[in-house]
């Protein structure tokens, strides 16, 4: 049993897709449209660029990491970052470009009279957009291989840049085909598509020190681009595990599983020949709700998958000297986000002879977690020179901490002398702890800030409100 | 819809013909474009998105001030550079949708046979476009002033952030158009100018420690984002000695070099608009070189 419907498309070629009963009908509709975008050249012209730009980045790249002496693994997460952003765009582009060009060209009609059914379409058509982003990949890891020169990074960047940048990839491919499929033109699709890329890519532009605190922490977290640089910047040029980092990965998958649901389970059997805004129906009984059911289900599990066990690592380093000694002013303090706490720590050299000079160096490791915390976030100073002390004397350091995160921390300060010569190493001693409990501060306008952010907004939104009333009331007056 | 847009080149040039003593040409399909960009909600749609972004970046920074992360002259760096970034973005769009949007729509014609040089009609479509960015500057005042508290960098972050955007914007706005001349359809015109733009977002990616190397430097100084991010550090943050961050030694030296790239690299794309390619706007995207290829090969896909 076979039957063959013909499909006019612009330009005067057909798409003929024959139906048969053994053969699944969205790989029909998938090798129709791989094949326009490869061998209709599209595809590979966005390849070219991609490559080219791959080419410029890793000269410039390269060139500063040798001057510079960056290690490799920051070289390669940047490249990685670049594949990734670049690899997205084509799937982006490729997906948003996919049911409005059909609408525009008029070809839609005539794809939607098949007896395919429209989830079909829109699954043939999302696998295809996205086939580009596997060869994006492939062509990027010659760069990423010159760029490691044989660190062992590079395993681990082609594995989780692979699996990062497919979930990505996922996502926005089935972004750009969503705005597709609601667009009325090919050209609000594009834009509202870009438009949303370039939302997601800004904040990772933002210098690291925007992007501190509790609220800087939630926005990368919730940003799958952003998120997803951060994690591949902790894990690969950080030496942090993938466990302890999982927490970042949570919102590209997300991302994909939401997007992927959304597509298929709302907008796909939705598809219409003209562009519908989305509306909120409540799914029909039968197979919509076990795709729903279905759709909800994969969610929660990737959810879940991610959110994997912490592992802890905590170990705050004991040590014990005669000679040299610290006590610090302060043991303990409870605190809010944004206070600030003051302490004093005095180093005694308890020893018979002048001690060589030494540093002080404050750490900070919040309990629990066992997550050392940086201390350039914390405190404007986070080591202390002092100079040789004599047999008996005693010196002062003066310390500052801003407590920027809510949590249960331990401050500790070691002292760190410098050793006699190249062969020999010395003894660091540690102070007792300060134990600091930080609570959630409760200013909900910071800075005065939080009227200027609501207002300007909500004053555009009523003024383009305005403005679209009285043009439409003015057109309307016109055509009458 | 589309025979309204069919009979806009008809209507220009009914106007042109009757007040062509009156007003020049640029102006009249300059108003005409800005009507239908401002009246038809499209800037406005894009100045809503804009504010947004803007509300999300202040808020952020202003919890980072609160709790002694971000100075305020750091704040107001990354908030302009922002500001900035996002709006080229705006004016890049919808210029890159201009003319190609016009042969897309078959409107082109009736507009290159009204008796206007085709220099006037890239001019006026040139400020239309170009008129989102003043607004979009406008609205990121009170956020800047919000955010200084009173810090001495507002004055040097308003005054330099307004003459790099507006240089930018107009350079973006410029490329958009040079695009959208070249190209057939909206769609390549637009994936083009993204592709560029992206471009050119490069370098800021490379690690904050990289060292001023001379070829580093004339990567940074001919990228005009790049080259605009370096300036208004060196200016707004740099300048100010009781800050101690972000410094560069020597970063003083640079200074009016990344401006004079800013305003060299805008004034090579307005000129290349103005001087070599408006006078010969062509009916059909012919392309330029390589993007001529390009078009051909996406258009042939189709």
């Amino acid at each position: 049993m076979s039957n063959q419907q013909t499909i006019t498309r612009s330009g005067g070629d057909t798409m003929a897709i024959r139906l048969r009963s053994h053969t699944a009908l969205w790989w029909l509709v998938f090798k129709h449209e791989f094949t326009e975008l490869w061998l209709g050249g599209k595809v590979l012209v966005l390849l070219i660029l991609f490559s080219i730009m791959m080419s410029v980045t890793s000269v410039i790249q390269e060139t500063s990491s040798q001057v510079d002496l960056i290690p490799p693994p920051e070289i390669v997460f940047i490249a990685l970052q670049s594949i990734i952003a670049f690899g997205l765009f084509i799937g982006l582009i490729v997906g948003a470009d996919s049911v409005s060009g059909e609408r525009e060209r008029a070809t839609l009609e005539s794809l939607l009279l098949t007896p395919v059914s429209r989830w079909q379409i829109v699954a043939g058509k999302f696998l295809a957009a996205l086939s580009p982003w596997p060869v994006a990949f492939v062509l990027a890891i010659p760069y990423l291989a010159v760029l490691s020169q044989g660190d062992p990074v590079l395993e681990q960047a082609l594995q989780l840049g692979g699996l990062m940048g497919t979930l990505l990839a996922i996502a926005f491919t089935g972004l750009g085909l969503l705005v597709s499929i609601w667009a009325n033109s090919n050209k609000m699709s594009l834009l509202v598509s870009l438009f949303a890329y370039i939302f997601f890519l800004i904040p990772t532009l933002w210098p690291g020190a925007a992007q501190k605190g509790d609220l800087g922490y939630a926005l990368q977290q919730l940003n799958p681009m952003q998120a997803t640089s951060e994690f591949l910047e902790k894990v690969l040029v950080n030496n942090r595990s993938v466990a302890e980092k999982a927490s970042y990965m949570v919102a590209a998958e997300v991302a994909a599983a939401l997007v992927t649901v959304v597509l298929f389970v709302y907008a796909a059997p939705r598809l219409r020949l003209e562009g519908n805004a989305p509306r909120l129906n409540l799914p029909r009984p039968g197979l919509p709700r076990r795709r729903t059911a279905a759709g909800v289900a994969l969610l929660l599990c990737l959810a879940f998958a991610s959110a994997v066990a912490v592992p802890v690592y905590a170990a705050v380093p004991r040590a014990s000297d005669a000679g040299m000694q610290i006590s610090v002013s302060l043991d303990h303090a409870t605190t809010k986000t944004g206070d600030r706490i003051k302490f004093t720590t005095t180093v005694t050299n308890n020893g018979a002879q002048t001690s060589p000079g030494f540093h002080v160096s404050m750490n900070i490791i919040k309990i629990g977690s066992g997550d050392p915390v940086d201390p350039e976030d914390w405190s404007p100073e986070r080591s202390q020179s002092v100079a040789p002390l004599p047999a008996g004397k005693a010196a002062t350091q003066s310390w500052t901490v801003d407590t920027i995160m809510e949590g249960n921390y331990m401050v500790y300060l070691t002292v760190i002398p410098t050793p006699k010569g190249a062969d020999t190493t010395s003894q660091t001693v540690s102070s007792m702890g300060i134990h600091v409990i930080v609570q959630p501060g409760n200013d909900t306008n910071p800075g005065g800030v939080l009227p200027v952010a609501i207002a300007i907004p909500a004053a555009m939104i009523v003024g383009t409100m305005v403005v679209r009333w009285r043009w439409g009331a003015k057109t309307r007056s016109d055509d009458n | 819809m589309n025979s309204e847009l069919a009979a806009k080149g008809r209507r220009i040039g009914q106007q042109a013909e009757v007040s062509s003593r009156r007003a020049p040409v640029w102006w009249l399909i300059f108003q005409q474009e800005f009507a239908e960009l401002w009246l038809g909600g499209r800037a406005l749609n894009l100045l809503i998105l804009f504010s947004v972004l803007l509300s999300i970046t202040a808020f952020l920074l202003a919890t980072n001030a609160d709790l002694s992360l971000t100075p305020p002259p750091l704040a107001e760096e990354i908030l302009v550079q922002a500001a900035i970034t996002f709006g080229l973005f705006i004016g890049l769009i919808i210029a890159a949708e201009t003319v190609s949007g016009e042969r897309e729509r078959a409107t082109l014609e009736g507009l290159l046979l009204t008796p206007s040089s085709r220099r006037q009609i890239v001019a006026g479509k040139f400020l239309a476009a170009l008129t989102p960015w003043p607004a979009a500057m406008l609205l990121t005042v009170p956020y800047m002033i919000t955010l200084a508290q009173g810090d001495p960098a507002l004055l040097p972050a308003l005054i330099w952030g307004g003459l790099t955007g507006t240089i930018l914007a107009a350079a973006f706005t410029a490329l958009g158009l040079l695009v959208s001349i070249w190209s057939n359809s909206s769609r390549i015109s637009l994936f083009v100018s993204i592709l560029l733009y992206l471009t050119c977002l490069l370098p800021s990616q490379l690690p904050g420690q990289v060292q001023a190397t001379p070829a580093l430097i004339v990567v940074q100084a001919v990228d005009p984002v790049e080259a605009m991010n370096q300036f208004l550090n060196r200016v707004i943050v740099n300048s100010l000695p009781q800050v101690g961050i972000g410094s560069n030694p020597g970063a003083e030296d640079l200074t009016w070099l990344y401006l004079g790239g800013v305003v060299a690299v805008s004034a090579l794309i307005i000129g290349l608009l103005f001087v070599v390619v408006a006078p010969r706007l062509p009916l059909e995207g012919e392309g330029a070189g390589f993007i001529r290829s390009i078009t051909k090969r996406m258009e042939a896909s189709r």
